[in-house]
Parts: C-alpha cells; structure tokens; sequence
C-alpha cells in the first residue's frame, strides 16, 4: 500500500489515496474503490522524472500520481501495456496520404509549374520581357566580371554590330522573333553564348575565334535565337523563382537540409536546361536549313567545342545542363539537307570585323 | 496555498532520447520527426511538475505525419499556383525580379501565422494537467490580422512598437486558453513591458548605426555587428525573461493568480553560451567541412578532375562522404541544442513559476478536441518551434 495523489479526471482537485498492487488489478482506495485491471494501466511514456508515475485507465484521464519507486518498479513489470502508445490513424491509410503528398508535389513541379509558367511567359509583354533582359544582362556582365578579378570588357563597332543584325535577319526569314534583338559581345575567351529574356544575347569572343567560318558561328547565334524564340530564358526565371519554397515544404529546416535543397535543385534544373538545349538545336537546325545554310556547320562547331569537353558520366551526367555533343553531333547531321549552299552569309569584311570586334 | 513548480529532468535522461532521435531522423530521411517531437515533448512535459503533479502530453506522433501529409498537399499545390501566378506579377507589373519573392513571402505569411496558432491548439489540447486537459479556443483569424499588423507596426516604428504587440499577442492567446473550465485571463498594462525593452532598443539601435555607417560610410564598419550582434541577442533574451516575469504575474486562471520570478540573470547567459555553442558551433563546422571539401576539390589537377568526371565509384565515395560529414554534424547540432539551449531554458522558466490560491475543485474537465492536421501546417510551413 502507497500514498498517492488521485485525480478523477472530471474535477482539478487532488485526493489523497491509498493505492495498491493486487493480483490482476490496481486498486485505488476511496469510499467508492476503484479497481483498474493491469491490462488496461496506462502511462504516456518517456518519463523525465523516474521517481514519478501518472497512471489511469488507458483511454481515461483519471490518473493516479505515484511516488512509491518500489510500486513504481512493480507496475512496469507486471502491467503488459503500461507504455503501449495509444492508436493513432492506421499505417495503410498514412502510407496512402504519403503517396498523396509525393504526387502533389509531382504533380506540381513536373506538371502545373511547367504548364502555367510556360503560358505565363508567353502572356509578358516584349517590352516587360526585355526590362527583365536587361537586368538579366547586367547581372551576366557583373558575374563575369567577378570570374576574372576585373570588370568583363563589352566589344561594340558598328561594322561588328551590322555583321551580327546581317546573319540574325537570314536566320529569321518568315519567323517573328518579336523582340528588338540586341547582340552584346564580351572580351571573354569561353566558348559560350547566353541567351536572355527579351531577345538579349551575350556572345563571347571565344566563339569568334573557334569559329573558322561564317557558317559556323551562324549555327551558334541560330541555337541562341531559338532560345529567344521559344521564350526559355523567361520561362526559366518565372520557374526557377516559383519553385522556391516547394522543396523547403518536404525538408524543413534543419543542417545539412539547405546542401541537399541545392542539389536537389541543380538537378531539376540541369534536367530541364537539357531539354531546352535540344528544343534549341532544333530550331537552329530548321533555321539553318531553310536559310539555305548547311547544318553540317553546326556539327562542325561542336567537334570544337567538344575538344574543350569531357563527357561526364555517372553521377556527374545528371548535373550537366547540355546534352552531350555526341548527340548534338549527331543530331544536326541528320538534319543536314545536304543542297548546295545558298548565298553568301557573310562578306569578307564583315567576317573580319566580327573576328577583330574586340581587337581595338 | 502556493503551489511551486518542479523541474524533475536531467541532461543525463534527456542524452539517450535526444541522441536516437537524431539518429532515426537522419536513417528515415527525416520522415520519424514527428514521433521524435512527440517523444521529447512527453519527455520534457513530464518533467515541469507544479505542485509535484506532472504535465502530460497525449499527442500522437502518427497523428502529426498524417496533419503533415494533409498540408504537403495542400500547400504543393498552393505554392506551384500562387506562386507562379506572383512571379509573374512581379516581372509585367512591376518591372522586378524582387517584386515576385517579396510577394510570395507575404503571401504566406498569414498561412504561417495561422499555422503557428493552430499548432498552439493542438499542443495544449494534447497537454493535461491533474487529469484536466488545456485547450485553446478558435481564434486564429484575429490572431492573423493582430499578429500582421504588429509586424507591420514594429518594422514602421523600428522597434519602439515591441512592448506593445507582444502584451497583445500574449494577451489574445491567453484569454482564449482554458484550463479545463477554468478560462485564463490577464490584466494589467502593456506599458508595464517598456522598461524590459530597453537593452534590445539599444541592441536594435546598435544595428542601425552600423547598417547605416556600412551603407553611407564604408563596409569595414560591418565589423561593429561582432558588438550589435550580441547586444541584440542579449537584449532579446532580457526582453523575453523578464516580458515572462511581468506578463505571467498579470495571469490568472479561475481563482488562481500565477507567479513568475525568473533568474533573469541565468537566462540571458544561457541564451548566451547555448547560441554561441549550438549555432557558433554550427557554422563553424559547417565553414570547416565545406572548406575541406573545396580545398579538396580545387587541389584536384585538372586531369585528375576530368577523370573524376566519368570515374562513377570515385563520385559515390565523394557523395557518401559529404553526407558523412553532414550527417555527423546534424547529429551533434540536434543533441547539443537539447542539451545546452532547450532544457536549461525550459528548467529555469518552468521552475519560476508558482500558482497562488486554491480552486481547483471548481474546475472541471473540457472535452477532447479533434484534430484533423494537428500540427501538420506547422511542420510543413517549418516554424521550426522546437517545443
């Protein structure tokens, strides 16, 4: 028999009592004694203090407080549930809501945010399109600059300029770009062009000099073109600022969590910059093509580049955002129509003033 | 009849919990953290014993996932909406790619604010003490609009709006919780809070000067924050210990008045060293290992390095071994934030509590409230409340 402080569960008082471990129950003394079957004692469990005990009827919450640490000791060994945790919802129907939440978040990032943000970046006006071109612009330009320790240089003449606007309106025969292109040439030795939201393309003048012929460098700004036309680089950025917070709802917030949200990301990312490569080279193919301008040349520009390249595998693969050049070789190969050449793309004075824009 | 509060729980019971906690957070992949949050909580309820009798905690940890679940989906879908439809705002109506995330962050705001209030019902609907559980009357919407304006007036005014948003708050949330039958109430003024402001306003002051010595006269005077940082932080921790002092002693619940006398003292110096060691601790190891793993990568030749391109084991053993470390680190993070932040904290506030009167047989029990999504909102939108 131990002393204990019994509260019924109806009122707030406390009661004195007397309680005591008999054979199959738990007696609690009163005027009206209770006896709480040994099955049925239970205790929430993960108790701080182990010289205290709340313990009432599972399913009750009339409890008894006990301090007795020898019937403390005697009730976890003879009562079967004591800390058997109460029912909560059943393991099908959480594995259910468990997939539930996967789609949701599948459904949402593979199929309502590419749909909506597609359509939406068509609906921005060119004019808003290039405001964001700009800032685009300007940030591409600082980032360079930061690569290299001093200010990225811009090349700019005006024969240069008119040899760029000369190949871009070939390229666009019977297509409506929709934008004011604007061609920006850097003093930057990488082999890369970028293209960005309003019809703003970045050259390097690294292209430039890999670029044995105008025919060449001709593919290169067609594949930049296509991004223009396609809207990619709008549409990227609208994508890119929705998603965020989609990935934090799953990980919450704890260390570590942000290094694997950015991988997370670069691999969503590096995926869909795969598929907007190709869509690309595909409209640099038909371009091509129709401007009477061998595709082969294109072929020929990646061999180039490709030597500056490995192929990653393995893991590395799904964090690369261009498809390899085996299968853009490939690819703009078998799109070549193989007819004879059409017009001269460019003079030899203007192919000159591209190769030289930065010379000055 | 003065009822005291005991602290009945030790750093060395808390270890072998705190430590399988993280340890199943991380071999689940995070998906055990609500059984783990229901598990400390039972723990460290049942160690705040006012009167001898110790708190319970009844929630369920089965029944958070589900409310987790429930919210993943509601706010996957949400978020791809609204959040598209904002991003799109801030680019043609505004011209910015800024305008959009400052949006979408305003947008759910009152989601989180919500949040925060509904999970407050569910844990003191889930609590019980001397078998009579707490609840937490609906309330939330007005929680929303008073918590948004408050935020709204504590920016405009820089600070000097504290005092009074946070006896407001406290106040709304107070009023709607019940003990049983027994509904709380608090009196008094909120001007009492001015004095417990003064060295976070110098804290917050601090701040100013250097952010505007950095932006109007030069960086370097970035480095003054190494002093506004902890004046800042010991300042919130003073205004939060004796804000509890002063708003716990104008509460009462029925008959019964409650009593705080917190060691202000030992408060401030425990946020003190927990922060310095949890978080300091924290971004020191996380700099050192991401310093590691980049002097690592960066000394790789460039041949070498093309190799490790298309070398596919020598990738997985650099994966494995980031999250080696990763893993490692959150392990010591999460014990050591129990140890060193949670438990003190929560051992000198619970202990300087006393209940003064005698009317607990006039409170009677209030029946058990439902919850569909118990605290899911909460986890989901990650307000990372601990306790």
């Amino acid at each position: 028999m131990s002393a204990a402080d019994f509260f019924d569960g109806e009122s707030g008082a406390a009661h004195p009592v007397e309680v005591t471990l008999e054979a199959g129950h738990l007696r609690v003394d009163r005027t009206d004694p209770l006896l709480w079957p040994l099955a049925e004692v239970h205790a929430v469990g993960d108790a701080a203090d182990p010289s205290c005990l709340s313990v009432g009827p599972k399913g009750d919450a009339a409890r008894v407080v006990i301090r007795d640490e020898e019937l403390i000791a005697a009730l976890r060994r003879v009562c079967p549930a004591l800390e058997t945790p109460e029912r909560g919802p059943g393991w099908l129907r959480l594995l259910g809501l468990a997939v539930a939440a996967g789609a949701a978040v599948w459904v949402s990032v593979a199929l309502i945010l590419p749909a909506l943000t597609t359509r939406l970046a068509a609906s921005l006006t060119p004019e808003a399109e290039a405001l964001l071109g700009d800032v685009s612009l300007r940030n591409r330009l600082a980032e360079l600059g930061e690569d290299d320790g001093t200010p990225v240089r811009v090349c700019a003449t005006p024969e240069a300029d008119a040899a760029l606007t000369k190949l871009a309106d070939r390229i666009l025969i019977g297509i409506d770009i929709r934008y004011d292109l604007q061609f920006t040439v850097v003093d930057y030795g990488g082999l890369n062009a970028i293209s960005m939201p309003g019809g703003r393309i970045l050259i390097m003048n690294g292209i430039f000099q890999a670029a044995e012929t105008a025919e060449e460098l001709a593919s290169v700004v067609a594949h930049e073109l296509g991004h223009s036309y396609h809207r990619h680089a709008t549409t990227r950025a609208l994508r890119e600022a929705a998603a965020q917070g989609l990935p934090e709802l799953l990980i919450g917030n704890f260390p570590g969590g942000d290094q694997v949200l950015e991988v997370i990301r670069r691999l969503t990312q590096a995926r869909y910059k795969r598929s907007i490569e190709i869509e690309a080279d595909v409209f640099a193919h038909e371009r091509l093509r129709d401007a009477g301008i061998p595709v082969s040349a294109m072929a020929s520009l990646f061999v180039k580049m490709s030597l500056f390249e490995r192929e990653q595998l393995g893991l590395a693969s799904h964090l690369q955002t261009h498809p390899s050049f085996a299968d853009r070789i490939a690819a703009a190969e078998a799109a070549d129509a193989g007819g004879a050449p059409g017009a001269e793309l460019l003079s030899a004075a203007e192919w000159t003033a591209l190769r030289t824009v930065c010379d000055a | 009849m003065v009822l005291e509060t005991k602290f009945a729980g030790s750093a060395r019971g808390l270890l072998p919990l705190a430590v399988w906690g993280g340890v199943a957070t991380v071999a689940t992949l995070g998906l055990y953290r609500c059984w783990i949050k229901t598990r400390l909580r039972r723990w460290y309820w049942s160690a705040i014993q006012p009167g001898g009798h110790p708190l319970e905690y009844t929630g369920l940890g089965g029944e958070k996932f589900q409310g987790f679940l429930i919210a993943v989906v509601a706010l996957a879908l949400y978020i791809a909406v609204v959040n598209s439809v904002l991003m799109y705002l801030g680019f043609a109506a505004l011209n910015s790619e800024h305008g959009g995330p400052v949006m979408a962050v305003i947008a759910i705001a009152p989601m989180v604010i919500y949040a925060r209030y509904r999970a407050r019902a569910y844990l003191l609907g889930r609590t019980r003490w001397r078998g009579i559980r707490f609840g937490l009357e609906a309330g939330a919407g007005g929680y929303v609009l008073r918590m948004l304006a408050g935020i709204l007036a504590v920016g405009l005014t820089l600070g000097a709006a504290l005092p009074y948003v946070f006896w407001d708050l406290d106040r709304y949330i107070t009023e709607r919780t019940w003990w049983g039958t027994a509904q709380m109430r608090m009196e008094g003024d909120w001007r009492e809070l001015i004095p417990a402001a003064r060295y976070l306003w110098i804290g917050l002051g601090a701040l100013l000067l250097v952010a505007a010595a950095a932006l109007l006269i030069d960086r370097a005077a970035l480095f003054g924050l190494l002093i506004a940082g902890p004046l800042t932080l010991g300042g919130w921790a003073y205004f939060r210990a004796e804000g509890f002092r002063i708003m716990t002693n104008a509460k009462s619940v029925g008959v019964m008045r409650l009593r705080a006398n917190p060691d202000t003292k030992a408060i401030v110096g425990t946020v003190f060293v927990g922060v310095t060691v949890v978080y300091g601790g924290l971004a020191v190891a996380v700099t050192l290992a991401q310093r590691g793993f980049d002097g690592r990568i960066a000394a790789i030749s460039y041949n070498d390095m093309t190799e490790l391109l298309v070398n596919v084991s020598a990738q997985w053993a650099i994966l494995a071994s980031f999250l080696a470390v990763m893993i490692a680190i959150y392990l010591f993070w999460a014990v050591l934030m129990h140890l060193v932040l949670v438990l003190p904290l929560l051992r000198l506030y619970a202990t300087a509590v006393s209940i003064e009167g005698d009317g607990f047989a006039a409170v009677a029990q209030r029946e058990e409230a439902r919850f569909a999504t118990a605290d899911g909102f909460g986890e989901a939108l990650d307000l990372g409340a601990g306790l």
